[in-house]
């Protein structure tokens, strides 16, 4: 017996919408907008903008790279970020914005390639900000604890030897009652929490081991990672009550 | 004070310190104006307001920005976008959220309340990464700022004068 596969009724016009809606050009004046398929961590589209340049066209993302930079205070990252990638590409970067002088028959590649500039440029800087909360979060943490236990209370030194004998370096080590408490921040990167896990690991396989706390900014996000984390020491986020500090040391 | 605390205050610009010039690469032309809080002028909350200055009425851009405990760097808690050039705002893929992969049209509002994550007590990951569309019809950077006004709750937002736009009749 035959079967027939009778086509879904409103397939074909769903996907032509939806793929006419990937690429959109506006133009106003001289200036042409062109919105591509490249979604900015913020949601927004990689856009570029072309004007008419001696011999062709100028393509530049009309700094909205960098805008979407400094969103999140990370705009002075712009600079660094986007010179290695232009160096890379052959694409010129301005203070806060990528630019390609294009012929005619270059045109469609060099919009390409500038928004792409655009997207990774941002991409990057949004990975890194991420790596970099690992830091942020430390020197919070250090005001923090001795606002909780005393300054008296916190040690100067940030090292502690762990049961192998290699040297650990940590955020804060806080003296509690009779023993010790060692807190690390730690960043979502995997680098972070693979090497705060194995610090731990290690010190707890110290005769008289520390209690061991790690500080993440957001749990949540940590995914499965958190998993790993709390299997060698307590986790606590950066925000929470001095009361949950002192649980976590206790 | 605390981030939700923040974005349910009623608020208002200490001054508006004008608009720059425009930026020679971009065009784009912006003002950072302080923000206070029951006269309290709040450590690092700013409305930056933004546009290119060779687009008329289109592309403009209203931020609260401010600083979020724990971490150093300013962030945006809040963000409406009118006629945006970028070409609307797709949704990031959220199990169970209504508005979850969903694109919105070119004028939106990144309402704080969407971007906050109350049981966990901080804002989403990414750039204000959930949007809603804006239903009412604003036809004028005037309509906007009034609009602006309220969702913001900032009280004298007239403050923000329109921007120095360069109409040009051949456009």
């Amino acid at each position: 017996m035959a079967s027939s596969v009778r086509p879904h009724p409103s397939l074909s016009s769903a996907v032509d919408a939806a793929v006419r809606d990937l690429v959109r050009v506006r133009q106003w004046g001289d200036t042409v907008f062109v919105n591509l398929p490249l979604i900015f961590p913020g949601g927004s589209e990689a856009t570029v903008r072309v004007t008419p340049a001696p011999g062709g066209f100028r393509v530049d993302d009309g700094g909205f790279a960098y805008r979407e930079l400094e969103s999140i205070g990370a705009e002075r990252s712009f600079h660094n970020a986007a010179g290695k990638i232009g160096q890379r590409e052959g694409i010129e970067v301005t203070r806060r914005a990528f630019v390609l002088r294009a012929e005619p028959e270059e045109l469609a590649r060099a919009i390409c390639d500038v928004a792409m500039a655009s997207y990774t440029v941002t991409d990057q800087v949004y990975r890194k900000a991420a790596e970099r909360e690992e830091g942020e979060i430390e020197d919070y943490l250090r005001e923090r604890l001795s606002v909780i236990f005393g300054a008296a209370h916190v040690e100067e030194a940030h090292h502690i030897k762990g049961s192998s004998t290699l040297d650990w370096d940590v955020s804060a080590i806080v003296h509690v009652n009779s023993h010790a408490a060692v807190f690390q921040a730690v960043g979502n990167h995997a680098n972070s929490i693979y090497r705060a896990s194995s610090a731990f690991r290690d010190l707890a396989e110290l005769p008289n081991p520390p209690r061991l706390i790690a500080v993440v900014k957001d749990k949540q996000t940590l995914g499965p990672k958190l998993a790993l984390l709390s299997q060698s020491g307590r986790v606590i986020q950066s925000d929470q009550t001095d009361d949950a500090y002192m649980r976590a040391a206790a | 004070m605390t981030l939700p605390l923040v974005a349910t205050s009623d608020k208002a610009l200490v001054l508006f310190p004008g608009w720059s010039a425009p930026e020679p690469e971009t065009d784009y032309i912006w003002c950072d104006a302080p923000v206070e809080i029951g006269g309290v002028v709040e450590a690092g909350l700013t409305l930056h307001v933004g546009c290119y200055i060779s687009i008329p009425d289109q592309h403009v851009v209203f931020e609260l920005r401010g600083n979020i405990p724990g971490i150093k760097r300013k962030k945006a808690l809040m963000r409406i976008e009118w006629r945006s050039l970028r070409g609307g705002h797709t949704n990031r893929r959220r199990k169970g959220a209504p508005e979850s992969g969903k694109r919105v049209s070119d004028t939106h509002f990144h309402p704080f309340e969407a971007n906050w994550v109350e049981i966990e007590q901080r804002m989403r990951e990414g750039n204000l990464p959930q949007a809603v569309e804006i239903e009412e019809e604003l036809p004028t950077f005037e309509s906007l700022r009034e609009y602006v006004g309220n969702a913001f709750r900032i009280n004298n937002i007239t403050l923000v004068t329109r921007p120095p736009w360069v109409y040009d009749l051949f456009a």
